[in-house]
């Protein structure tokens, strides 16, 4: 019995990875693991992986209300079967020995009390504590004194019910993602160069691209799958090439035909560099530039996004100011002309030779090209500019919207694009790419919504990095944070946040499955119902939007962020929220709550709930505990209702499918039009709102339809130098990241006993000949010390990142040690996303 | 119990010193592979730990370009005879 089970589960192991890697073997179908392991009462489920933005599809099997197994999803585009080393601990990262499982709220002899200890309360008592002090600042300060910061792993409507009870609700803007941390600043060069958010490609790019340029992206380590996809492209395509561009060596560079380590911020002279070799030399495309691209420059000077005060932002000119204004194609071409191959060389410390062969790769017409980039190009002060400088690349050679021509913006969390981006959860947006300060667009959201006129407010919100300024200078008294860890994940720890959490002024809220720095930081805890312990939708980074059931019950009294956020409407009425003015506008809402009005609203309730709704193919049933509480499918009301921003605005091209087939299928990539998807945006024959949208369109030509001309934007932008750099005192760069074992700040990637221990501990890497030149060998304890904090850890000098002379590499995932303590509140003046790659810092033995 | 199967994929030039490593893995069996460097491999030991170990050293053997886990299954064998026996 045992030794036959285990030949049985291996045969079909091996037989699994063989049908995957498309090798021979038999080809026995795994999928259904149940069906021919009658021994197991094991039940398969498909749903998208909790961790990276990739938006892998993992099997999840449940037995006796537990997860306790997971495999790649063979019937997944995304990867094919695969997992990586996370994935593969996927069924442990809900059962993490120190599971929060009742609210808890700091007490003094049975009364709140900020400097109390925390003890177990009931939710009401939680809401009671919560409303009470929400409603205080409210009062007082009005819809800007309350905040609610969510996250790009939140699901669909965790994120689209936020949006609705903070900016409908509540009037208040004050609404941001953690995604502002990641993907701002890809959202801004989108909407600045083409007036609609998202890649135009999809990732079966890396099966068409002939070369990959990764710019400030470690694939290898932080997109595992998408990466092997791209190692097959590599290793079978004849000619395939790889560049790979960082300000260090890391795991990617092992593939890499070009690697070039070059001096941080001169990505901006690169770029510009390879630019001006493709105008010297006349390699552009000159119909598609007449065609299709308006030449612009942006203004210069914008400053690095520091409080007003700040020297730096004092002496900036244009602080802030992102105005694009026309450029004739010589001005362009004269612009550029500075960035010569000697001046770019010099300043990067890229040897020559290396630039001039990415620059003929791009200029040469007949490689198609892939350039992936993460955070590397978003975190940076410059990181829209920075963006747009590579699609300025794409756009000269007319390399896009194609299969195999890519410009493409990876994301880090599962849901940023789905839920931060697609729903609008940021502070200057709605929906569907429409945003807060267009009376048009506020409109559309009215309607839609059925609020009386001017319910929204018109004033943009604060932003992630604002919001904890507010807090700490106490111009927003209540904050709450969900499905995220900004207390480790936030720039400028000890003097830009923690102050603002601590003061006596302010109640803070965050609801987290564990107990995280941000929630020991907090006065309330609320216990959360996490990824397969609620029905959800995430939307990964190529336009894929995946749906999954319930699986399992949360733990204890734990509930959903869309449960919580429904549950906490109940506790205002709409003259607490409004004021009686608006609801005279419309006195069908007289003395009702911000939850009559906005779920149980005819439409978000539409839906009805009995046990048994949710089903597989093979009649199983699940759980929905949400629509179980509210007494209606909450997810797909909510879900249908978000769907109508996408064919009523005024923004086209958005289109999801209804509801019921996202369940069916392993996701769909908007625009959906007549149940297909779209692979390739703005290309006639790929994308159906080409032809609709300029019926004149010839054959296989583009339409960037974002923009009211249809053309899209190449913007000059120079390079600048960054926030600080390394002087006497503090003489090294720090950069941060993650490393492959550990997602983020590790809330659940260190609840896994298994990759704890792989990687327990945040080193600090560096060159060699630094750690000599400070007497400091292979595991000495250092301290390393920034002009705002420091941390103790040790030195690796062998390890997978090799940091050039004068930088050192730290990741972020090790609550004992918050690196971030160490970072300045910098960000781009325009995305207002942190820069997470450069500050100064020095290391000293400890 | 732990049993997982791979696909690795190595530099085609370094496919031979990749097989000699991987072999010398313990738990650790090739099944099949092609000339682009591409492999199926399963681990095989009593530990999840060990798995996971073996799968983190084996991405960083020279040559190995990435390594990526296609099925995974854990369970006590003890426990479940245990539990088995009392329900017989």
């Amino acid at each position: 019995m045992k030794l036959s089970r285990r030949d049985f589960i291996k045969s079909q192991a091996i037989a699994a990875a063989a049908t995957t890697a498309g090798l021979s073997l038999s080809t026995t179908q795994l999928a259904r693991a149940k069906d021919s392991d009658d021994d197991e009462d094991i039940r398969w489920d498909k749903i998208p992986c909790r961790f990276c933005g990739t938006g892998c599809s993992v099997l999840a099997g449940t037995r006796g209300g537990r997860i306790v197994a997971t495999q790649g999803d063979p019937d997944s585009d995304v990867n094919k079967g695969l997992n990586c080393i996370k994935g593969y601990f996927l069924s442990k990262i809900m059962y993490g020995e120190d599971r929060l499982t009742t609210p808890l709220l700091r007490k003094t002899d049975g009364k709140y009390d900020k400097e109390g200890e925390f003890e177990q309360i009931s939710w009401d008592e939680a809401f009671d504590i919560m409303a009470e002090k929400w409603k205080a600042a409210l009062k007082e300060k009005g819809p800007s004194g309350v905040g609610l910061f969510g996250s790009g792993q939140w699901t669909i409507w965790d994120g689209y019910a936020a949006s609705k009870f903070m900016k409908a609700g509540l009037r208040s803007n004050n609404l941001d993602p953690n995604a502002r941390h990641c993907m701002a600043s890809a959202v801004g060069a989108f909407m600045r160069g083409f007036g609609i958010d998202e890649p135009m490609g999809s990732y079966d790019d890396l099966e068409h691209a002939d070369a990959f340029v990764l710019w400030g992206s470690n694939m290898a380590e932080m997109h595992p799958i998408l990466w092997s996809r791209l190692v097959d492209t590599r290793l079978t395509r004849e000619g395939s090439e790889v560049h790979v561009l960082s300000t260090y060596t890391h795991r990617s560079f092992e593939l890499a035909d070009n690697g070039m380590i070059f001096e941080p911020q001169t990505d901006l002279m690169i770029a510009n560099y390879i630019a001006n070799y493709i105008i010297q030399n006349k390699a552009y495309d000159k119909k598609f530039l007449k065609d299709h691209v308006n030449i612009k420059k942006t203004v210069t000077d914008i400053g690095y996004g520091l409080r007003p005060d700040h020297p730096l932002e004092v002496k900036a000119k244009n602080s802030g100011k992102g105005k694009l204004s026309n450029m004739s194609f010589d001005d362009y071409a004269k612009a550029v002309s500075k960035y010569t191959l000697e001046y770019t060389s010099e300043h990067s410390k890229v040897p020559a030779d290396k630039l001039e062969r990415l620059a003929k790769l791009y200029a040469d017409p007949n490689k198609k090209i892939m350039s992936l980039w993460t955070m590397g190009m978003n975190q940076h002060t410059r990181g829209v500019w920075m963006n747009g400088l590579v699609y300025n690349i794409h756009l000269l050679m007319g390399k896009i919207s194609e299969p195999g021509n890519s410009p493409f913006s990876l994301t880090g969390q599962p849901s940023a694009c789905g839920t931060a981006r697609e729903v609008g959860t940021f502070a200057h947006r709605l929906p569907a790419d429409l945003v807060v300060k267009k009376p048009k667009h506020r409109a559309v959201a009215e309607k839609i919504w059925k609020l009386p006129a001017d319910t929204i407010n018109p004033k943009v919100g604060y932003h992630a990095v604002l919001m904890q300024r507010m807090l700490k200078d106490e111009k927003m008294n209540c904050y709450w944070q969900q499905c995220n860890n900004n207390m480790q994940a936030g720039p400028n720890v000890n003097e830009e946040m923690l102050p603002g959490w601590r003061n006596p002024k302010n109640f803070i809220t965050v609801s987290d499955p564990y107990p995280t720095i941000s929630a020991v930081s907090a006065d309330l805890i609320l216990p959360t119902a996490m990824w397969a312990e609620k029905e959800g939708a995430f939307g990964n980074a190529e336009r894929r939007t995946q749906f999954w059931r319930q699986q399992v019950s949360a733990p204890g009294e734990s509930q959903s962020d869309l449960w919580q956020i429904m549950e906490f409407s109940k506790r205002f009425t709409v003259e607490e929220a409004w004021g009686a003015e608006l609801v005279a506008k419309m006195p069908e809402y007289k003395g009702k709550t911000l939850y009559q009005v906005l779920f149980k609203n005819g439409q978000v309730d539409k839906f009805s709930y009995k046990d048994g709704t949710v089903k597989d193919q093979d009649g199983n049933i699940y759980q929905n505990d949400e629509a179980k509480h509210f007494g209606f499918y909450a997810q797909k009301g909510l879900f249908e209702e978000y769907r109508r921003f996408q064919t009523e605005g005024p923004k086209p091209g958005h289109d999801q499918a209804p509801f019921d087939t996202y369940h069916k299928v392993r996701g769909l990539r908007w625009p959906v039009v007549n149940g297909k998807e779209t692979l390739w945006r703005y290309r006639e024959g790929y994308d159906p709102f080409v032809k609709k949208l300029n019926p004149k369109v010839k054959k296989g030509d583009v339409y960037f339809y974002g923009k009211p001309d249809g053309k899209a934007n190449l913007i000059f932008a120079p390079y600048e130098p960054p926030h600080e750099s390394p002087n006497e005192e503090y003489d090294l760069w720090l950069c941060t990241g993650r490393v492959l074992e550990h997602w983020h700040t590790g809330t659940m990637t260190n609840r896994v006993p298994e990759l704890h221990k792989a990687v327990p501990d945040a080193l600090v890497y560096m060159n060699p000949s630094d750690a000599r030149k400070r007497g400091l060998r292979n595991g000495a304890k250092v301290k390393l010390i920034s002009p705002r904090g420091e941390i103790t850890t040790r030195v690796n000098v062998r390890g997978r990142n090799k940091p050039p002379k004068g930088l050192v590499f730290v990741p972020f995932f090790d609550a004992r040690r918050i690196i971030n303590k160490l970072l300045i509140d910098a960000t781009d003046p325009l995305s207002k996303e942190t820069d997470y790659k450069k500050c100064v810092v020095k290391i000293v033995k400890a | 119990m732990t049993i997982c199967s791979l696909v690795v994929q190595a530099m085609p030039q370094n496919i031979e010193a990749v097989n000699e490593s991987l072999n010398a893995m313990n738990g650790v069996e090739i099944h099949a592979q092609n000339e682009y460097g591409k492999m199926v491999i399963s681990i095989d030991h009593p530990s999840r730990e060990y798995c996971s170990k073996a799968m983190t050293d084996m991405t960083h053997i020279d040559g190995v370009m990435s390594t990526s886990l296609v099925y995974e299954y854990q369970e006590d064998l003890e426990t479940e005879q245990t539990t088995k026996g009392d329900n017989e």
